[in-house]
């Protein structure tokens, strides 16, 4: 990621004060409010086996059956919670605790106190992924078959937007959220609801096997439910810290929908290497292939599930932020992902059930194609009002960055009149680059794309609120309008 | 615009709420089930292990020895019983080798 900013420079619009410390503080209380309800209800749900642990996550499979093909490895990592999380996880809640009542006591500066918030989160948050990063390390080599295309969607989300790009330093945060907390987050609450429903439900068809296989239907069906909703939960979180942080920036629907989807890209790469492996073992008893699970979530449907659902999320987020009905559209936001990643996951084995009377199942044209289609049918609203939310936004973009871009022009030498008509449009940006790689060859076209884009990283600073008149961001202004001067002088030909 | 963008998320919501009860119908209505053959029932199993050893115990077992028993045992066991085997078994007729085996196995 060639010209990403400093780190210096992203410190200045990453401004931990009150406010910022006060909501992410509450954000992480809300979620572990929500894991220790989780555990309450795990603690007091019927038991149906003999000897049955307190908690249903300490629960050993016999032995017997752990050794069965499939059973063990990543079957058993689908919704599980290791004793060692958990206990971490609790310890992690005790730390923060003690660093609350540290800051509280001690009542540090605004910069102690930024640092004494953000190891409170990282006490709340990070034991949690502990889950992810071990189907990460247990399954390493599927996990490096899902890093190129992971990478390409990464590098698609950070190159595709310039004026008002999201930092890559929050990209990459962003996914780090979505592949270690909320995959861990989810896993760790709904592997708890699993043993709860199962309680519930497992009591009520005593010996009955017809209605004990009902039962394990129904109670599939429920975790399935409870997965979206808290998965939606932990991707809003995310998005909402993250646009708090950067709320000095550039936020609008287009900043909201790239970090949801970067969100979303995090989970799905965890996601996909378990699923991978669980269908690699077991694909002969669930009618799949790791190899059909590679095709459908890491490259035809890339760009769906959990990123479709996070982007239409993160926007909707961004456009709470700035509607008078914030709370509405909010929850709105969250029950298109939510309702969206449920609907998605049982509709299209329902459809597929329907349909497969009438296709060839394993056949060329159903792993190529018809499969993959139906996989991604439910999702295809969702992916098409993503795609509109991006588009309206980057329309609602062109005001600011005329007026970003007329109001560098009137300053200085950096950005030009002529430049200027090039900039603001992006159909004339692509036509420049094409003709001068025509002209001038490849390298004059990858150094113009560099002067473009410093361009209009300098416009973006021009657009970017200060509301304290902070004398480093006006240096951080005087800083990129040096380095387009500078990129200037290396292409005079062409920029002339 | 905005007011565009908050139709589309107001679209999304509906959506999103409309899969959920979809799904939901789907899951419920047993539409979404594997088809299984229909299984016996199982006779029930104990749902928890006794705790505690049981405190009746069974009464009724026998608390003294039979009485009268015989007491007018036989007497004047036989005597003069044979002391020696026989010794001179016949040995005319007996065959003296043993059958050929089936298949000709040597």
């Amino acid at each position: 990621m060639k010209g990403l900013p400093s780190l210096s420079s992203l410190a200045l619009t990453l401004r931990t004060d009150r406010q910022v410390r006060a909501r992410a503080l509450l954000i992480a209380r809300i979620a572990i409010a929500l894991y220790i309800v989780e555990l309450a209800l795990n603690l007091i749900r019927p038991h149906v086996l003999p000897d049955e642990p307190a908690l249903s996550i300490f629960y050993k499979m016999p032995a017997d059956l752990a050794k069965m093909p499939g059973l063990g490895g990543s079957f058993s990592q689908l919704l599980s919670m290791p004793e060692a999380v958990f206990w971490a996880v609790l310890v992690g809640i005790g730390a923060a605790v003690l660093l609350q009542v540290l800051a509280a006591v001690l009542r540090p500066n605004e910069r102690r106190s930024g640092l004494l918030t953000w190891l409170t989160l990282g006490c709340l948050f990070l034991p949690f992924g502990l889950i992810s990063l071990m189907v990460v390390f247990g399954f390493f080599p599927t996990a490096l078959a899902c890093v190129p295309s992971t990478a390409f969607v990464l590098l698609l989300l950070y190159g595709g937007v310039r004026f008002g790009r999201v930092p890559g330093a929050a990209l990459l945060t962003a996914f780090g959220w979505g592949a270690l907390i909320v995959f861990g987050f989810g896993r760790a609450c709904t592997g708890l609801a699993f043993g709860t429903i199962n309680g519930y439900l497992g009591k009520t068809s005593g010996t009955d096997i017809n209605a004990m296989l009902k039962n394990t239907n129904e109670m599939i069906n429920l975790v399935l439910v409870h997965l979206g909703i808290v998965d939606a939960l932990a991707i809003g979180a995310g998005v909402a810290l993250l646009l708090l942080l950067f709320r000095y920036r550039v936020t609008d629907a287009v900043t909201g929908l790239t970090l949801g989807a970067a969100v979303g890209l995090g989970y799905s790469f965890v996601e996909s290497i378990l699923f991978i492996q669980i269908y690699g073992s077991l694909g002969s008893a669930l009618g799949s292939s790791g190899g059909f699970e590679y095709w459908i979530r890491q490259s035809i449907g890339l760009l769906g599930g959990e990123v479709a659902f996070g982007a239409l999320l993160g926007a909707g987020f961004a456009i709470a932020a700035n509607s008078r009905r914030c709370v509405l559209v909010t929850g709105l936001s969250l029950l298109a992902a939510g309702g969206g990643a449920v609907g998605a996951e049982t509709l299209s084995g329902w459809i597929s059930a329907r349909l497969a009377s009438h296709v060839t199942t394993g056949g060329a044209l159903d792993t190529l194609v018809v499969s993959p289609f139906l996989w991604l049918l439910p999702q295809l609203p969702f992916i098409g009002l993503a795609v509109a939310l991006l588009v309206l936004g980057l329309r609602e973009r062109a005001p600011a960055l005329r007026d970003a871009l007329d109001a560098e022009a009137a300053v200085g030498a950096a950005i030009t009149p002529v430049e200027l008509t090039v900039l603001a449009s992006p159909a004339l940006r692509l036509g420049a680059l094409a003709s001068t790689w025509r002209w001038y060859g490849r390298r004059s076209a990858l150094v113009l794309h560099r002067l473009q884009s410093a361009q209009l990283e300098l416009a973006s600073w021009h657009a970017q609120k200060d509301p304290d008149n902070d004398p480093a961001v006006t240096s951080q202004g005087d800083e990129l309008r040096a380095r387009v001067l500078r990129l200037k002088n290396v292409v005079p030909a062409v920029t002339s | 615009m905005t007011t565009i963008q908050t139709r589309l998320v107001l679209a999304g919501g509906i959506t999103g709420v409309a899969l959920l009860i979809a799904s939901l119908a789907v899951d419920f209505s047993g539409s979404n089930q594997m088809t299984v053959p229909q299984m016996p029932s199982m006779s029930n199993l104990p749902t928890a292990l006794p705790t505690s050893f049981p405190t009746d115990f069974p009464t009724g077992f026998p608390t003294g020895m039979p009485t009268g028993l015989p007491t007018d045992m036989p007497t004047g066991m036989p005597t003069g019983l044979p002391t020696n085997l026989p010794s001179d078994f016949p040995t005319a007729g007996l065959p003296t080798g043993q059958p050929d085996l089936s298949g000709g196995g040597s």
